[in-house]
């Protein structure tokens, strides 16, 4: 029953802790097998700190969306309103710093350089990943203060598999979804359809009443006209012609629309405004791999159409296409020695009403080069590089180093220290550069200069299993792109630098408590983000930035009792500027959540699960974006029947 | 309790000390004065002679100014606590009466727009004696976050009105002492922009909704102050700046690209084609009226400047070019006291490929009827307008709306003289008196 395995395994040690007749991973830094489509992330980037969703957490999500996962699992902030738009900023960075990868595309939008994570559902997916600090030398443009990948896990299906999920909350919430999987083994077609909706008209104090005469300046209040509607469909089509040789297509069609919430203010002034927004994106991903020779080729090419029309105005059109080709070698020439080589061209069309009509497409192309070398089974040492060439644009030039030591590795504990440097950058958007007025084609881009310091603790004795990891980070970011006054009207300029510092703390275990199986963990961040510089005089500089809390934490317990598995998480975020004038702070806030699961098995083939949760379960008034409200304490059921 | 008879005691002694007793029984000074609530430099107080068998008075304002009148006003130069002396006397006999007067710190509003989206408006307040600000004015005297963005505010009759436009209300506080402590005025209220008061009215121009799609928007609407009732007085085409001369409203029409005139007795509306688009009044000691001419930012034909608008024949008598001049949302154009300048900002945008802009503030020479060749300012980042304010200048600056803005105050010849840090997008200020 009781066994450590400690494996040199191309990169690090690789520990296998079994409990159970179930294996689980507790250095996961390691993954060479082709499970997961989208997310292997590790190999060439040693020192980088990746997390990955625990099963468990991420089956918890499988109803709603991205910023509902990664907000209750990890200390990272987030602007949201109530579920129609959240966008991500991670260690203090822009939302635009972020890149959200599916496959090869980074889904931000183009226009405006960001994602609304809202829009993300987690139900088409199999895992996320989440990289932390600069990852642009892998990632390319955009990935300043971190990347996410959106897993997507090859199962080679032989037979049939089905799913149906139906789930019904509070505020009118229901989802409808469905997974179909189909293979004879070597072909394998799998099918994810659903579709979201949620009135969202939940009740809350509004503090902007105002009646002097009766000294009343509070009044209950409804959400009115913030309803939301997704649907999306992820086809795969995957076809493996050997075990180390395969072709993949990913289909992803989504079709987006929310009202607008309007903040506290107008909800009560104004309470017939209803502003519709409709998002269209088709995303398409397909791939030659070929992995069977020491030359290692992969063979990639997609396709981007996102399209967004505000309030119905279709005349003033925001839409873009991208046509993507990648292709890399990957050479093992040593036993402990590769490197990969690759480059990825995109053809950009975008329609913008406020473009230049001139302006018919733009060419990027990437060239970047990785290489791996192991020393001495202990030490991993990666170097990445990479050079965009974009059509009338300039890019800096991109490496990165990244170091991981295997301190010590006895038998029930395993020390990694790593370490991590990152350049970064970011091409403006399209609006920043081609917006009429205002966009400005000689803009600079933005760079950063990412530092990284980790150690990573494993333990593991049979029974309990665990690790801690504390990171320390420096990230430095310049030219950062806002948008001024021209008077006339406003214009994008390189205004401010940015340093992010901060110490992120993660721990995560798995013990027996009354002989049931129980998984905590607590995750903490300092974040102290501060304007350094900045061509506007009147920026508040040397000040922690808005919507960057300095304190964020989360912890989570989980524990199984025969079919029945329960769960209580909770998240801290300290209180946060919202803009340079010291008022409208957001007041600090814990949430807390409660979850029970039950499966039953009905038959050898044949299972349902039922998913009860109880969201801010204090019922604590509080906001995440300045004068929007959000929904007290909230209900969520949901019933899958599983076929196989 | 202890205390509080040591006061009362303290207060009697007081009294005595400052009411000399004469040997005439009969012989009483003493005096009222008002009004009775806040003063402020500049006000006049008038001082009620209560005195008895008196026959002359001797007063002593407590400032080193002095009156024999029998019930004298009054006007104090600067903010303080004055003791006023009355020596009422009949013959050989003399009683004296003493009171302190609280002449309060008189202050100055700059309205700072906030961003239409997301910070409300907030208020700094102006000192006008220390040539102090304090920022967030509103809450520190009301306790409560302002709720809308506000696009105008004008003085009238002792109260300031707010132009709530995103709220779409007219809310209003004391003049003096800053309290809001009535409702604001919403209904027919829809996009408030401007306001001018006349009689017992307060007249608004209103968009009335997204006049730039739809110019056929618009209308006055007419607040009686005495019932807060509100009477439309139907004015498409994106009312904008108001002016009141001789019983009519001059109304500068953005969108409809004329003025339109309202007869205030018959409210009957006529219009007077513009050759661009009006935007802002200021009105000359002739009541004639000089005009922004603006227009929007992708129509690069249409000449802005400055017009001459003559209210006696309703006709634009003359133009002066100046490009730039009337896109930002705000004041643009004021002039000094003796109405010899007229200063106006306006933004110098050149670089089509950039779009970087900054701002200049011209300077227009009523006597000569041109700009003078050299700007009193150049190279102003996010130029928010401007406003005169004892012959200095007072440049709002903003470069984004989510950082402080401030207030630059510049001499006549264009010397920096203080810099102030407001709160977000400042756009004017309204004098409490």
């Amino acid at each position: 029953m009781r066994r450590f395995v400690i494996v040199g395994l191309l990169m690090v040690a690789f520990v296998t802790c079994v409990w159970a007749q179930k294996p689980f991973t507790i250095l996961d830094t390691v993954h060479v097998e082709e499970v997961v489509s989208y997310g292997k992330l590790n190999r060439y980037q040693s020192g980088a700190k990746i997390e990955q969703i625990s099963a468990k957490q991420f089956s918890l999500a499988q109803d709603g969306n991205l910023e509902q996962l990664l907000s209750r699992t990890l200390p990272i902030p987030f602007k949201a309103n109530a579920g129609g738009l959240a966008t991500i900023r991670i260690r203090g960075s822009a939302p635009d710093h972020t890149s959200l990868n599916f496959g090869g595309i980074n889904i931000n939008s183009l226009t405006l350089g960001h994602s609304n994570v809202s829009n993300v559902p987690m139900y088409l997916f199999d895992n996320v990943g989440i990289q932390f600090g600069s990852a642009s030398s892998v990632n390319g443009s955009g990935s300043i203060g971190g990347a996410i990948h959106l897993g997507l896990q090859n199962n080679w299906t032989d037979g049939f598999k089905a799913e149906a999920r139906v789930a019904n909350g509070s505020f009118g919430e229901q989802l409808y979804g469905t997974k179909l999987f189909l293979g004879n083994g070597k072909f394998e077609a799998v099918t994810r359809a659903y579709y979201y909706y949620k009135k969202n008209n939940f009740k809350f104090w509004n503090p902007n009443y105002r009646d002097f005469e009766n000294g009343i300046f509070e009044i209950e209040d409804k959400q009115r006209n913030a309803s939301i509607e997704n649907m999306g469909l992820l086809q795969e089509l995957n076809y493996k012609f050997a075990e180390n040789e395969f072709f993949t297509l990913n289909v992803w069609l989504e079709k987006d629309w929310h009202l607008v919430q309007q903040n506290m203010q107008t909800n009560l002034g104004n309470p017939d405004l209803r502003e519709e927004y409709y998002n269209d994106h088709i995303r398409i991903w397909t791939g030659y791999k070929n992995r069977k020779n020491p030359f290692k080729f992969e063979i990639n090419g997609g396709y981007v159409y996102d399209n967004a029309v505000s309030n119905r105005n279709s005349t003033d059109t925001i839409s873009t296409q991208r046509i993507i080709g990648e292709a890399f070698i990957e050479h093992a020439f040593l036993t402990n020695a590769s490197y990969k080589v690759g480059a990825k061209a995109t053809r950009i069309n975008p329609t913008v009403y406020a473009y230049s009509a001139t302006l018919d497409h733009e060419d990027r192309v990437d060239f970047y080069a990785s290489y791996y070398h192991r020393l001495w089974n202990k030490l991993t040492a990666t170097i990445n590089l990479r050079q965009e060439f974009v059509t009338d644009f300039t890019v800096p030039f991109t490496p990165a180093l990244g170091l991981n030591y295997l301190a010590f590795s006895k038998e029930k504990t395993v020390l990694n220290i790593s370490g991590n440097i990152a350049r970064s950058y970011r091409v403006p958007t399209f609006n920043d550069r081609f917006w009429v007025p205002g966009g400005n084609p000689d803009l600079n881009p933005e760079k950063g200069m990412n530092y990284e310091l980790g150690t990573k603790w494993s333990y593991c004795n049979g029974i309990t299993s665990g690790n801690v990891k504390v990171n320390g980070f420096l990230m430095n970011i310049d030219d950062w792109i806002l948008w001024k006054n021209g008077g006339s009207f406003w214009y994008a300029e390189n205004v401010q630098s940015v340093q992010s510092k901060g110490i992120e703390f993660m721990t995560d275990w798995s013990y027996l408590i009354f002989g049931k199986r129980t998984t905590s963990g607590v995750n903490y961040t300092y974040t102290s983000a501060q304007r350094k510089k900045s061509v506007n005089e009147t920026n508040a500089l040397n000040r922690q930035l808005e919507y960057v809390p300095k304190h964020a934490g989360n912890f989570f317990t989980s524990t199984t009792i025969n079919n029945f598995d329960f769960t209580i998480d909770g998240n801290y975020t300290h209180e946060q500027y919202t803009d340079e004038e010291v008022k409208n702070i957001l007041d600090s806030y814990f949430l807390m959540n409660f979850a029970v699961g039950y499966r039953v098995k009905i038959n050898k083939n044949n299972s349902i699960r039922i998913n009860g949760m109880i969201n801010n379960l204090l019922n604590v008034e509080y906001q995440s974006s300045w004068g929007y409200a959000m929904p007290g304490i909230n209900y969520r059921l949901s019933v899958s029947y599983n076929l196989k | 309790m202890k205390t509080k008879f040591s006061f009362i005691l303290f207060l009697a002694l007081a009294a005595i000390a400052f009411v000399s007793c004469s040997d005439d029984p009969n012989l009483k000074a003493g005096f009222t004065y008002s009004p009775e609530g806040t003063i402020q430099a500049g006000d006049t107080v008038y001082f009620t002679n209560t005195s008895s068998e008196a026959s002359t008075f001797e007063w002593s304002f407590g400032d080193g100014e002095k009156s024999t009148e029998e019930s004298p006003w009054h006007i104090y130069d600067e903010p303080g606590i004055y003791s006023v002396t009355l020596n009422a006397m009949n013959g050989e006999f003399k009683h004296s009466a003493t009171k302190e007067i609280n002449i309060a710190v008189d202050f100055a509003y700059i309205i700072n727009y906030g961003s239409y989206s997301g910070d409300k408006s907030t208020v700094t307040a102006y000192n006008t004696y220390d040539e102090e600000v304090i920022n967030g004015y509103y809450k520190t005297v009301n306790g409560l976050d302002m709720v809308s963005n506000v696009q105008y505010a004008c003085n009238y009759e002792g109260n300031i009105y707010f132009m709530d436009n995103n709220a779409d209300g007219i809310s209003w506080v004391n003049a003096k002492t800053f309290e809001q402590t009535e409702n604001a005025i919403s209904s027919d209220i829809v996009k408030p922009r401007y306001c001018v008061g006349h009689g017992d009215y307060l007249y608004v121009s209103c968009y009335g909704g997204d006049v730039w799609y739809d110019s056929s928007l618009g209308y006055i609407a007419k607040i009686n102050l005495n019932t807060n009732n509100v009477e439309k007085i139907n004015l498409p085409g994106g009312p904008e700046g108001l002016a009141i001369v001789d019983g009519k409203l001059y109304v500068a029409l953005r969108y409809g690209k004329s003025i339109g005139v309202v007869d205030l007795t018959t409210e009957a509306v006529s219009n007077i084609d513009f050759p661009g688009q009006p935007v802002f009044f200021e009105k000359d000691p002739q009541d004639n009226l000089y005009v922004v001419i603006s227009r929007n930012w992708d129509d690069y034909a249409t000449q802005t400047g400055v017009g001459y608008f003559n209210t006696h024949t309703n006709t634009l008598d003359a133009t002066y070019a100046l490009d730039g001049i009337g896109n930002t949302y705000d004041n643009v154009i004021d002039a000094n006291s003796d109405f010899s300048k007229l200063y106006v900002s306006y933004t110098t945008s050149t670089d089509y490929s950039t779009y970087v802009s900054t701002g200049s503030i011209a300077v227009f020479d009523v006597a000569s009827k041109q700009f003078e060749s050299s700007n009193l300012v150049d190279g102003i980042v996010g130029v928010n307008g401007l406003q005169v304010v004892d012959d200095k200048i007072i440049s709002f600056e903003a470069p984004s709306t989510t950082s402080n803005g401030k207030a630059v105050i510049y001499s006549n010849d264009g010397q920096e003289m203080e810099e102030y840090e407001t709160g977000i997008s400042p756009i004017l200020m309204v004098e409490s008196k």
